[in-house]
């Protein structure tokens, strides 16, 4: 495992050419064994994530990086590919516990899995600093918990100019970062519309980003408004076009969570074979995005849409 | 025309818990408070919609003085984006926070101390091998750390309210001094804020002044202290406690009717 800063090669801006490609193509190329994969606290890639999961004996092994997740993350660790997950948050929320992370830590099962505390401010600005070409950044946040006692990666040092302490934590430089974001060209400039958490900058610390979107529109369109660009194209190696890719959470302006399918899913994770049912027929029993649509239906994700749309749909002023 | 007053046994004790707070936060209107995700964000919408309309709530993940319609599920939620006059990202969502310009935070937890110390990561065994793993430290201990007040939220129950949490995650009064780890006052290693007061399903405490250990202040209608001496953890002080004002019907009816009628924060 790495944990010297890598230091930014030569090529790593990526060129503006047609890079619309399907998940199976963009995973198959960018994501290998021992991938360290980043994730923002904004829309959940699931297709990307789904097919990370059909991909697994490919894969082997993953070292996640996360600021706060609902349920993606525990697709990934239920299917035992992860070894070490560093994160500031990973539960189920209102969904219920997450057994799936209890069973892993406590237990080992799948596979035993190691835990690196952050809180929320300090897992993003290890993203902050890496995307400043820091090896490492300073917070206030932390001092006074336990997570600087049980986390030996963070470093309290005194302020250099006035001596007040301060917590470093370490700069994070993801292999590959897994996104979901609203819209983009075809050329991988990528627009948020709402909540777009750490998008920007995780995609700037990661060396490899894929993106899945909701819709592919034209560099035109993306000209018109270039406040709502989170992430320019040279930072991006792939574009997935994935309408609902963050089912069964939300995308903001598009459709919201879908709270009955997560209950669901929760009260199947309660147990390793309930996990392993539901990845059988839902990820493994399907071949593409569009097939876990259709199975899924696309009636119930159309009334997720029309639920969204009752209070906010973009480009309608009310 | 007077308000029909609710008795004890017509509501539960969550809903007492979220009505109460939801009356302390009328103490905030028109200030700024960051609100976790769970319970805090129902109490959050009934302030909002009664005692407090003009409270500015930041959430961490960057939406900022939203106008939720519908009770959003978590902070995530895309109907917490609903009406924010701004959508900043992460970290700079946060960055209000370090700043110190955040009246107050709102957050729960697993376990609490007489110190206010708040667990959310891991309870019992240690920490490589925890008895039972929990979400993480998500931004409350930001919010331990940086905003001037903070109000805690949780159940009532023995095994959560301890003398000494098994994980620091949020700081309260007395915090960890590191690398010694040595047990410090706050103050010492230049935090401000701190909590001021605990809200449960049973009453409301605080921290005395001096000694900043947690004691009763109010208990609600139907439960007598000994009750809640009974179910706390370690000796708490119930002399100083008074009775609460009760609850209104008015109240009970918006939360079950208007804002989580489907209920899906199992309230009831």
């Amino acid at each position: 495992m790495r944990y010297e800063p890598i230091p930014i090669e030569k090529g790593i801006s990526k060129p503006p050419t047609y890079k619309i490609m399907t998940a199976k193509e963009a995973i198959s190329k960018y994501i290998n064994e021992n991938c360290y994969l980043g994730m923002t606290v904004s829309a959940a890639p699931a297709d990307l994530i789904w097919e990370i999961v059909r991909q697994r004996d490919r894969i082997k092994t993953l070292d996640l990086v996360i600021t706060s997740q609902i349920g993606m993350s525990s697709v990934l660790i239920g299917s035992g590919l992860v070894r070490k997950i560093e994160m500031g948050y990973n539960w189920g929320g209102i969904e219920g516990e997450d057994k799936v992370f209890r069973r892993a830590v406590e237990k080992g099962i799948p596979r035993p899995l190691i835990v690196e505390d952050y809180s929320n401010y300090g897992a993003a600005m290890r993203w902050l600093a890496a995307s400043m070409n820091l090896d490492s950044i300073g917070t206030k946040s932390q001092l006074g918990s336990d997570i600087i006692k049980y986390n030996p990666r963070i470093k309290v040092i005194d302020d250099p100019y006035t001596g007040r302490p301060v917590a470093m934590v370490p700069a994070s430089r993801p292999d590959v970062a897994v996104i979901h974001a609203a819209r983009a060209d075809e050329i991988g400039n990528v627009q948020c519309l709402g909540l777009y958490g750490n998008t920007d900058t995780l995609a700037r610390a990661a060396k490899h980003v894929i993106v899945s979107v909701e819709e592919i529109i034209t560099t035109a369109e993306i000209r018109r408004m270039p406040n709502l660009t989170t992430i320019p194209y040279y930072y991006v190696d792939a574009v997935v076009h994935a309408p609902f890719g963050a089912h069964w959470r939300e995308t903001t302006y598009y459709y919201h969570h879908d709270l009955p399918y997560g209950l669901d899913v929760y009260r199947q994770f309660a147990t390793q074979e309930g996990y392993e049912a539901w990845a059988d027929k839902y990820v493994h029993g399907t071949k593409d995005w569009h097939e876990y649509c259709q199975m899924v239906g696309f009636d119930r994700l159309n009334r997720l849409q029309q639920s969204e749309h009752k209070y906010q749909a973009f480009g309608e002023v009310r | 025309m007077t308000r029909e007053i609710a008795k004890p046994g017509e509501y539960s004790p969550v809903e007492a818990m979220v009505v109460y707070a939801a009356r302390f936060l009328a103490g905030f209107d028109g200030k700024k408070g960051l609100i976790g995700t769970g319970l805090p964000l129902v109490a959050t919408q009934l302030a909002k919609m009664t005692y407090s309309p003009n409270m500015i709530i930041f959430v961490e993940t960057g939406q900022a003085d939203a106008r939720p319609q519908e009770l959003p599920i978590s902070i995530m939620d895309s109907r917490l984006t609903y009406g924010s006059s701004w959508q900043m990202g992460d970290p700079e969502g946060l960055f209000p926070l370090s700043r110190n310009e955040i009246d107050f935070g709102f957050i729960g937890g697993a376990q609490i101390d007489k110190y206010g110390n708040v667990n959310s990561t891991f309870i019992g065994g240690d920490y490589n091998k925890p008895y039972k793993r929990l979400a993480g430290t998500a931004g409350a201990v930001d919010i331990g750390v940086f905003a001037k007040d903070t109000v805690i939220l949780m159940a009532h129950q023995k095994r959560r309210i301890v003398d000494f949490v098994d994980y620091l995650t949020t700081p309260g009064w007395m915090v960890k001094k590191w690398p010694e780890g040595t047990l410090v006052r706050r103050e010492e290693l230049g935090l401000q804020g701190g909590p001021s007061s605990f809200i449960s399903s049973m009453g409301i405490c605080r921290f005395d002044d001096t000694t900043k250990i947690m004691y009763l202040d109010k208990y609600f209608p139907g439960i007598k202290p000994e009750d809640v001496k009974a179910n706390t953890g370690f000796d708490i002080d119930v002399s100083r406690a008074t009775e609460a004002d009760p609850i209104y019907t008015d109240e009970i009816k918006l939360l079950r009717e208007e804002i989580d009628p489907l209920n899906i924060y199992k309230m009831r």
